[in-house]
């Protein structure tokens, strides 16, 4: 169909709802800072074009092989049912959505432009189009007006998405990539786009709160793409879609450790990085993980039957000078890489290996050093057994300066209060209202405290 | 092979740091510039320059220094950019070196001691060796920071 006979079409379909009797159907949607109600149609359900440009498919469409194709000419058969795989293989629960339309058919109408374009409801229509019999031939849809802009479509498609609980939610990289959208393409500020996502009132703090998020989000989607650029091949954009906590950790201690050492900051993001890849998930194993990891996970890699000959290949320290620099960049503190690649080593070609096997699948990990040919689960296995015992090992050293440190932090915080109680004690002495029962409670602590602290002055002598 | 360049210069008073982005930078590099320099700054799709607090821009020099390292984007530095980077990096070299001088710490001592017994000293007391080698550590940099305290009626 031409975008031509399509318009036609969308054109006709409206024609036929101003000729038809009351009530005729509507919707009402947010517009324009308002409400607007809107007529809805009945088309063909191939009559729609997939919207290539939505942002629940930006993520996946970013590693997509032929993301060109869909980029270039996106209203093209290949490029239509390349969205139309990708919106499947996206939604959380695709065959329940068409158990669902078989049997109830479509509850709520999508939305179109004047083009033909679905601004709602695409994977609905995908679920339609396998359906194609009886009343899913149809698809009910509200059209737009015909002077709709790219903002005002986005806009709309973040208000229907907030404002539908039941809705399919954003993965957090579409969630990212559309927050990058609005601000740079629709110049929103912080604050706008927090309201815009309902995660802020018009009141002063929580506009605060929500535009710091909405920030947060900016920050943590410029250290995804400096991670996607440390390894060979690039790591998908959706390698990092259930990580936001932990990516919140990272984020938070990578920008403090960033200004003081920044070599310590690149060191713990390659180790948070390679630790995560390995398939050390959560936060609180994450959290273990700092730049001086590697000297955990080099050992535990020793012991390995298969990888403990390979260990030293797969934690080389890189070379000095590799990356070629730009010019100007010197001057931009030379010397802060001096001890880049000392004896701890570096977990860049272990994260490259780990990349090639994320984006490949191949059935067996070449490993460097000998070329030898490993099973892939079985690398896989090993290295993430590798990593959470090393992640152990740096537990057990905390909790046991912890144990080492308790005796001192409880005099420390006994000291403390016996200060707040001496205090207390002066401003109350005293008045009459401190009387004989006070008192009386009061002696009878203060012994407590002397007998305990004659224990252990007993113990320290000992 | 540079992918395009930015042009750092000094504007304004106070003095910010405007960088101005020619050739072909990454749009994932250049909106990542206000996010970590200068949040709050709405850079536009058409914006083709930022402006950034000179003290952001200087505390994060060395992160700057990767992501220009990573996205492969030269930097073309004005005068007095260049003479403010060059100062900071003296400075830091100093503040390395005086942080390690532990054993060669003698002759600094002696130029303190000097300097807190001169009739224009104001120094009421006598100072602890330790306090000294302190005190000369401090007084061998151009300034200790940069920050008003509250109170104190100046700023450090």
């Amino acid at each position: 169909m031409t975008k031509e006979g399509r318009q036609k079409r969308v054109q006709q379909a409206l024609q036929a709802w101003e000729g038809s009797p009351e009530p005729r159907e509507t919707l009402p949607l947010p517009w324009r800072g308002g409400t607007q109600v809107f007529p809805v149609v009945k088309l063909e359900v191939d009559v729609p074009l997939l919207n290539a440009r939505s942002h629940r498919l930006q993520a996946k469409l970013e590693g997509h092989p032929e993301r060109a194709l869909v980029e270039d000419a996106p209203w093209d058969d290949r490029a239509q049912t390349i969205v139309a795989e990708v919106l499947k293989e996206r939604h959380r629960n695709y065959e329940k959505l068409k158990d669902s339309l078989d049997q109830e058919g479509q509850r709520d109408p999508g939305v179109i432009t004047r083009e033909g374009v679905l601004t709602n409801a695409n994977t609905r229509a995908v679920g339609l189009r396998e359906l194609g019999a009886g009343d899913k031939r149809w698809i009910r849809v509200a059209v737009l007006p015909p002077d709709a802009s790219p903002q005002e479509l986005a806009e709309l498609e973040l208000a229907l998405q907030v404002q539908d609980p039941l809705k399919d939610d954003y993965a957090l990289t579409e969630e990212l990539l559309f927050i990058e959208e609005m601000a740079r393409a629709y110049e929103k500020t912080a604050k706008q786009i927090a309201q815009d996502l309902r995660w802020a009132t018009t009141d002063g703090r929580s506009l605060r709160a929500g535009a710091e998020q909405v920030e947060q989000r900016r920050r943590i989607l410029a250290l995804i793409r400096e991670m996607q650029k440390l390894t060979r091949p690039p790591l998908p954009l959706t390698f990092f879609d259930d990580k936001l906590e932990q990516l919140k950790a990272l984020e938070k201690t990578y920008t403090a450790k960033r200004q003081d050492d920044p070599v310590a900051a690149r060191r713990f993001r390659n180790n948070w990085l390679a630790s995560s890849l390995a398939g050390a998930g959560s936060v609180h194993d994450l959290r273990a993980v700092d730049e001086d990891f590697i000297s955990f996970l080099r050992p535990r890699l020793e012991e390995d039957t298969k990888l403990g000959d390979k260990s030293e290949e797969l934690l080389e320290a890189k070379e000095n000078g590799d990356a070629s620099k730009p010019p100007g960049v010197d001057i931009l503190d030379s010397d802060d890489d001096v001890d880049e690649s000392d004896e701890q080593g570096d977990v860049t070609p272990l994260l490259n290996l780990l990349a090639a096997d994320l984006v490949s699948q191949k059935p067996s990990v070449s490993v460097p050093g000998g070329g030898e040919e490993l099973d892939r689960d079985d690398f896989k296995s090993r290295i993430k057994q590798a990593t959470k015992e090393a992640i152990k090992d740096r537990k057990a050293l905390d909790k046991a300066v912890g144990e080492l440190e308790e005796p001192i932090d409880q005099l420390r915080e006994a000291a403390r209060r016996l200060h707040k109680a001496e205090s207390s004690y002066r401003s109350v002495r005293k008045t009459s209202q401190f009387d004989q029962k006070h008192r009386g409670k009061f002696s009878y602590q203060l012994k407590k405290v002397r007998q305990q602290i004659t224990k252990l002055e007993k113990l320290e002598e000992q | 092979m540079t992918a395009g360049t930015l042009h750092v210069r000094l504007v304004g008073t106070p003095p910010m740091v405007e960088l101005v982005r020619v050739g072909d930078v990454e749009d994932d590099f250049w909106f990542a510039l206000p996010v970590q320099l200068a949040p709050g700054v709405v850079v536009t799709n058409g914006g083709q320059r930022v402006s950034v607090p000179l003290e952001r821009f200087l505390s994060n020099r060395r992160w700057l220094r990767d992501v220009c390292t990573n996205y492969q984007v030269g930097l073309d530095f004005d005068d007095e950019v260049r003479e403010i980077l060059l100062r900071a990096q003296h400075e830091r070299e100093v503040v390395a070196r005086l942080l390690t001088q532990h054993d060669e710490g003698a002759e600094l001592d002696v130029e303190c001691s000097i300097l807190i017994s001169s009739p224009d000293s104001r120094y009421q007391r006598e100072l602890r060796e330790f306090q000294v080698r302190d005190l000369a550590k401090l007084l061998g940099l151009e300034h200790g920071a940069n920050f008003s305290v509250p109170g104190v009626a100046r700023r450090l």
